[in-house]
């Protein structure tokens, strides 16, 4: 079936090419010396007269002379001549094709000889008779067909490319504009779809055409419009889900307060009851945290943060809640550097990556945090625990939301499994990475590359009178 | 510390929040702390019935469905200097800081322990509770004063050049604290206790909020020189005129 588009392009076509061709032919036209005028001279009569002469210069002037005639009769009137003597050889001293010898040698016998093509050209010859006595042949070809087209000066050539060039452009920049418009039109729309700007839609900037790129334009739009009503109904159903499970958190949290100015001294089950209400909330504060960094909806800040304050910060908070339970969180090393970012959820990060490692180094041995510069613009941040490790083969897993590598391992250490999966997807928003493996000694090894604005190298002083506070 | 000497002496709080269930709960507990709560469910009622002159404190959930908590807020600020409580969800950093910006006294996030409400109230409101008039053990006048800067502690009552300066309940806190200790720093963990009643939470920035608003509001001193020096990640500093 014969389509718009399709049709479309075949017309256009056909009409550039029609076009181009008259165009063409017009320049020719225009160009060329009138047939009448070409066939006038080259005519017997016009022929003796310019034999006559070139014969009247030879013997009054000498060769030089003739070559010189000769050559301006040729720019002239597009007619090349020579002399030929009655030893059929050229008085220029040019070579001659063995076509002009055999005319010079007919005109010797006849007087004359009649039109022959040699190779492009039409070629005459004439018998002549000097004012000395001698005689001399004039041979004269004339170019004729394509040879005569191209043998036109350059600036005939020039005009005639440049009709062409111009005829073809003016007719195929539309067709290809027409083509071209629309596709870049979807196609910025598809790159700012895919960075999430999910309100972007085409049909407007694409006009009222009925085409194949037409009806992609509003397949786009249908698509948009759809990816558009999931992401906002997911979200929507996040932020329900989240403040439907949080009133009643909030109710049983004040409830639970009442119950205690009640109970007395035997809080043993309240307190019991608190630490899972406050897991729940946890809990639900990692789902949402994890569904907005997901769904490309958070842009984080963009402020200096100094991630050495923030490891030292963290390690030494973990450390002091893990001393009682005879493990320890230890900072080895750390570089003075700059990221720029949101200092919250990188601290979360590094928070989260710490935490993991606590609940899993054994008993007496301590958590290793260390920080090192790897490239000028670049710092990882390495957290080692002293574990059992994790199999090799699901390494690359343990990044994934509510992943546990064995039900009995995580199930009693009380982790919820979507700490390292938060940790992941925030420096992953910084433009950084994260990668877990097995120290060789056993126990988790878990990487955090973060891009910095460089390494400082001296400390900011602490007295800065501070104007106002960033609000982002 | 709370005294309940008659009825005018009960302190009155209003719960501005769509969850009436909570609001009983929350009023049930509070009433044996010493409190009376009211609830408002309906946000354009909640602006009058705040600017009413009967609530020492007002808590106020900023995700109320249909008018904004922020709505609410503003309007409140621009009639009334009432201590305001916000409730924010938890995590929601932005909501936080445009309610402090909007001159909110402190913020709970949601679900927040009962005992936590508590504990805010008192110390938004620690100078109030203390008693304006009844406590003879204290003296009934107390003054501060830096420079132009005069404090009358008890009336709750700033005046910068004999001009008053309008503060909330926690930048009169912070100022109170400041000016005390005036010439020499003032720990950051010291005034959040002391003007907030709780410790900062790490990249807190409430604090920060607080000492900018105040700031703006007492202008720079006569001699052109900051009041209020920040060290960075140490403390504020109120800065005597000769130093």
């Amino acid at each position: 079936m014969i389509r718009g588009m399709f049709l479309k392009i075949v017309l256009w076509f056909w009409a550039s090419l029609v076009l181009v061709a008259l165009a063409l032919h017009a320049a020719v036209i225009a160009t060329s010396i009138p047939t009448e005028v070409r066939v006038q001279r080259f005519s017997d009569t016009a022929l003796a007269g310019y034999g006559r002469r070139a014969v009247s210069i030879l013997e009054s002037n000498g060769v030089p002379a003739l070559a010189a005639y000769l050559q301006h009769l040729e720019s002239e009137t597009r007619i090349r001549a020579a002399l030929i003597d009655e030893n059929g050889r050229d008085l220029t001293g040019r070579t001659v094709t063995p076509a002009v010898l055999a005319a010079a040698r007919r005109a010797e016998e006849l007087g004359y000889a009649e039109v022959q093509v040699d190779g492009g050209r039409a070629l005459k010859a004439h018998r002549l008779e000097g004012s000395s006595g001698r005689r001399y042949d004039l041979v004269a070809s004339t170019p004729i067909g394509l040879v005569r087209l191209f043998n036109d000066p350059p600036s005939a050539q020039l005009l005639r490319l440049l009709a062409v060039l111009v005829t073809a452009g003016a007719v195929c920049y539309p067709l290809a504009r027409y083509v071209a418009r629309p596709l870049a039109t979807l196609r910025a729309a598809t790159q700012e779809l895919a960075a999430g700007n999910l309100a972007v839609r085409v049909t407007p900037a694409i006009g009222r055409r009925r085409d194949e790129l037409a009806d992609l334009a509003r397949d786009f739009d249908r698509m948009a419009e759809r990816i558009d009503g999931l992401m906002s109904s997911e979200r929507r159903l996040l932020r329900d889900i989240s403040h439907e499970l949080r009133s009643p958190l909030s109710r049983l949290h004040v409830a639970l307060g009442l119950a205690r100015q009640q109970a007395g001294d035997d809080q043993h089950a309240l307190d019991r009851i608190e630490r899972e209400a406050e897991r729940l909330n946890v809990l639900i504060g990692q789902l949402l945290m994890l569904a907005r960094l997901e769904s490309g909806a958070m842009e984080p800040a963009r402020e200096p943060v100094d991630l050495a304050a923030i490891v030292r910060d963290v390690a030494e908070d973990a450390d002091f809640e893990v001393r009682s339970r005879g493990r320890a969180v230890r900072v080895t090393a750390t570089c003075e550097c700059v990221a720029m970012g949101a200092p919250d959820l990188l601290r979360s990060a590094v928070e989260n990556i710490v935490r993991n490692a606590v609940r899993h180094t054994r008993e007496g041995t301590a958590v290793e945090v260390a920080m090192r510069a790897s490239g000028p613009r670049q710092v990882v941040i390495t957290v080692r625990d002293h574990g059992s490790g994790v199999p090799d083969d699901l390494l690359p897993h343990i990044f994934r939301p509510f992943y546990r590598v064995g039900d009995a391992r995580d199930r009693h250490t009380g982790g919820v499994g979507l700490g390292l999966t938060i940790a992941d997807r925030t420096i992953r928003l910084h433009g950084g990475s994260v990668r877990a493996a097995n120290a060789a000694d056993g126990g988790l090894i878990v990487e955090l590359t973060i891009p910095v604005d460089g390494h400082r190298t001296d400390r900011a002083p602490t007295l800065t009178p501070v104007t106002s506070p960033v609000v982002s | 510390m709370l005294t309940s000497n008659g009825p005018n002496r009960t302190v009155r709080v209003l719960l501005v929040d769509d969850d009436t269930e909570l609001g009983e709960l929350v009023r049930e507990y509070l009433a044996r702390e010493g409190f009376s709560l009211e609830i408002e469910a309906d946000g354009t009622r909640a602006v009058d019935r705040a600017l009413s002159g009967d609530y020492w404190l007002i808590v106020l959930d900023v995700m109320l469905p249909g008018a904004s908590g922020f709505d609410i807020l503003r309007h409140l600020r621009a009639a009334s200097r009432v201590p305001v409580l916000m409730l924010t969800a938890r995590g929601d950093d932005v909501d936080r800081i445009v309610g402090l910006e909007l001159g909110a006294d402190d913020y709970l996030s949601k679900p927040f322990n009962p005992r936590e409400l508590v504990a805010r109230i008192r110390a938004v409101l620690r100078r109030s509770l203390s008693g304006p008039a009844g406590d003879a053990a204290e003296p009934a006048e107390e003054r501060l004063g830096v420079d132009d800067v005069e404090v009358d502690v008890r009336r709750h009552v700033v005046r910068r050049a004999g001009a008053p300066v309008e503060l909330t309940a926690v930048e009169f806190n912070v100022l109170e604290i400041l000016l005390r200790a005036a010439g020499t720093v003032v720990r950051r963990d010291e005034l959040a206790r002391g003007a907030l009643g709780r410790a900062l939470m790490p990249f807190d920035r409430s604090l920060d909020v607080h000492v900018s608003r105040l700031r703006k509001k007492l202008g720079p001193r006569a001699d052109g020189g900051e009041r209020i020096r920040a060290l960075r990640a140490v403390g504020y500093l109120y800065a005597r005129g000769d130093s």
